[in-house]
């Protein structure tokens, strides 16, 4: 069981402000505890797959120069 | 022109010169004004009508307008186009225009699609009813007291209200299907990597897909024939090949009936339409039979495990440093006004972040995260031995029919459990269809289809059947 102390710390790492702690420890918490049921799945031996693509299947790694923006960056414009 | 007429027949007539692309937006536009209250729409493309004279400039010159001549297309408001914002329904982006556009978008406007507008979603496509969107919840065309599904709501809405012929939405767990399902029209989740993601706003990249909804199957085929296919930008897509004729032929196929899927719990409307459906592949001359996939029963713990970990990380750069919205600087401390400026983000947006950074963390990874991932691995086994033997797949597309807004906001694991049946596909990298096979209560109803990795024009071309049969 993940304790509410676990979780508000865990948002404050992550940089969330959560202005109601109850509803939201409380949801994160029947979330979490959801998750739980991964224990029963009887997968402990099962190897994780992995896609894996050799470099040939991708595009060549090459510096492209981007045509929009300055000095070989793509400038986002900023709001506000 | 009728506004409901399908995709390819609008293409026709505007590329013989039939009907002009201006009329066709025109109408399209008045459409979506008629059908504001339904909150569809985050925003309009200013230039929708000066694209769509162009396309007749086309025709009148004698030079191919494209595939898609003239047909109105909206796209979901997390895919990137440069003359619209692209806001993931978030006030963290609100009003943010990209610098670039989605590949999907590119090869659309290349075929003469005009983009119509950007759809309404749950915010950054985290929800499957579209109530979690910073502009509101859209309703469903069908009837407005209830939800449209989600994430891609808007996309479904807008082609179930006639106000676009194609949409664009995408499809992390069932966010193309699920509100195809219950607006009534066909959504498509290609296989992962047969579709370019460059341009689509990361929530939870190893496993969404961009995928079309539409009025009918031939028109997701014209879509995909568009968009479908090898991109240079996006690595993932590096073995897809573009989607071609579709012959719809069912006779002789061994089709699977997920029994985890149509449990006895089902909802006896749910049951009917989907019975009726099977009946109908059987009368075409497809062999059902029932086949067991025991993982489904931990494939959305699994998912939403995957999903929050790749939530957190790719969220993690909304700090109002590289992207953002002005929030003053002055008298914050550096990581307080990362904390201030991340506020921004909706309630369930915050708990998936949080969730995320609990899943792959030391000394809770083992439990959760990696268990996820083994899970993923031993579903995507089961599915592709059935495929050594079954040539489909076929569930509910979920397991309810529509429901009202607001019926379902308060427990967040009651909501998960409605992507039981659409979260497989995703986690094992399949192609699914839902296609419209029926009403509950006047609701609409939809069956999936699944296919192997790479078989998505037989799919299609098998759901065009299906279509055939259940009307």
């Amino acid at each position: 069981m993940v304790t509410k102390e676990e979780i508000t710390d865990m948002a404050a790492m992550m940089r969330i402000t959560i202005d109601d702690r109850t509803e939201y420890v409380d949801k994160v918490q029947r979330m979490l505890d959801y998750f739980g049921v991964l224990d029963s799945a009887g997968v402990d031996d099962e190897d994780i797959l992995v896609q894996e693509m050799t470099p040939a299947e991708l595009r060549a790694d090459e510096h492209r120069r981007h045509q929009m923006g300055t000095g070989g960056h793509i400038r986002a414009p900023r709001l506000g | 022109m009728d506004l409901e007429a399908p995709a390819h027949e609008i293409a026709r007539l505007v590329s013989a010169g039939s009907v002009s692309a201006e009329e066709v937006i025109e109408r399209t536009l008045e459409r979506m004004r008629d059908t504001e209250r339904l909150n569809i729409f985050i925003s309009t493309n200013p230039d929708a009508v000066s694209e769509a004279r162009r396309i007749d400039g086309m025709v009148r010159d004698g030079s191919d307008p494209g595939r898609l001549a003239g047909v109105p297309v909206s796209i979901k408001d997390n895919i990137c186009t440069r003359a619209m914002p692209t806001t993931c329904a978030s006030r963290m982006l609100e009003g943010y225009v990209s610098p670039y556009e989605a590949t999907v978008v590119e090869r659309l406007r290349r075929e003469g699609a005009i983009i119509v507008g950007k759809t309404n979603l749950d915010e950054f496509a985290m929800g499957l009813t579209t109530e979690f969107s910073a502009y509101g919840p859209t309703l469903n065309p069908r009837d407005p007291r209830y939800v449209p599904g989600g994430s891609s709501g808007g996309s479904a809405a807008s082609v179930a209200a006639g106000a676009a012929a194609i949409s664009l939405g995408s499809d992390t767990g069932g966010s193309v299907r699920n509100p195809a399902s219950f607006c009534g029209v066909a959504g498509f989740k290609p296989t992962y990597g047969m579709v370019s993601r460059y341009g689509l706003v990361s929530y939870a990249n190893s496993i969404e897909q961009v995928g079309p909804l539409a009025r009918t199957i031939p028109d997701i085929v014209l879509a995909m024939q568009a968009i479908s296919g090898p991109d240079p930008r996006d690595g993932t897509t590096a073995g897809a090949r573009p989607v071609s004729d579709t012959e719809d032929i069912v006779d002789g196929k061994r089709i699977g009936i997920v029994r985890q899927m149509a449990p006895d719990s089902l909802h006896p409307g749910v049951r009917t339409v989907f019975e009726r459906a099977v009946s109908g592949l059987e009368s075409l001359g497809a062999a059902c039979e029932e086949v067991s996939l025991e993982m489904v029963d931990y494939s959305v713990a699994a998912y939403y495990t995957i999903t929050s970990t790749e939530a957190g990380s790719n969220l993690a750069r909304y700090d109002n440093i590289r992207y953002g919205y002005g929030l003053e600087r002055e008298g914050y401390e550096f990581h307080r006004y990362v904390a201030a400026s991340r506020d921004r983000f909706g309630p369930e947006v915050k708990r998936r972040i949080i969730a995320g950074g609990f899943v792959p963390s030391a000394g809770y990874a083992g439990r959760y995260f990696l268990k996820a991932l083994k899970v993923k691995s031993r579903l995507t086994r089961e599915v592709n031995r059935l495929f050594g033997t079954y040539d489909y797949l076929v569930s509910p597309t979920v397991p309810v029919p529509p429901f009202r807004l607001g019926e379902m906001l308060d427990d967040p694991v009651e909501l998960f459990q409605l992507d039981i049946n659409t979260v497989a596909a995703n986690l094992a990298g399949k192609p699914a269809v839902s296609v419209p096979c029926g009403t509950c209560d006047g609701l609409p109803v939809g069956v999936q289809l699944i296919a192997d990795s790479f078989r998505d024009g037989p799919l299609l071309g098998a759901a065009r059947a299906l279509e055939g049969v259940v009307q």
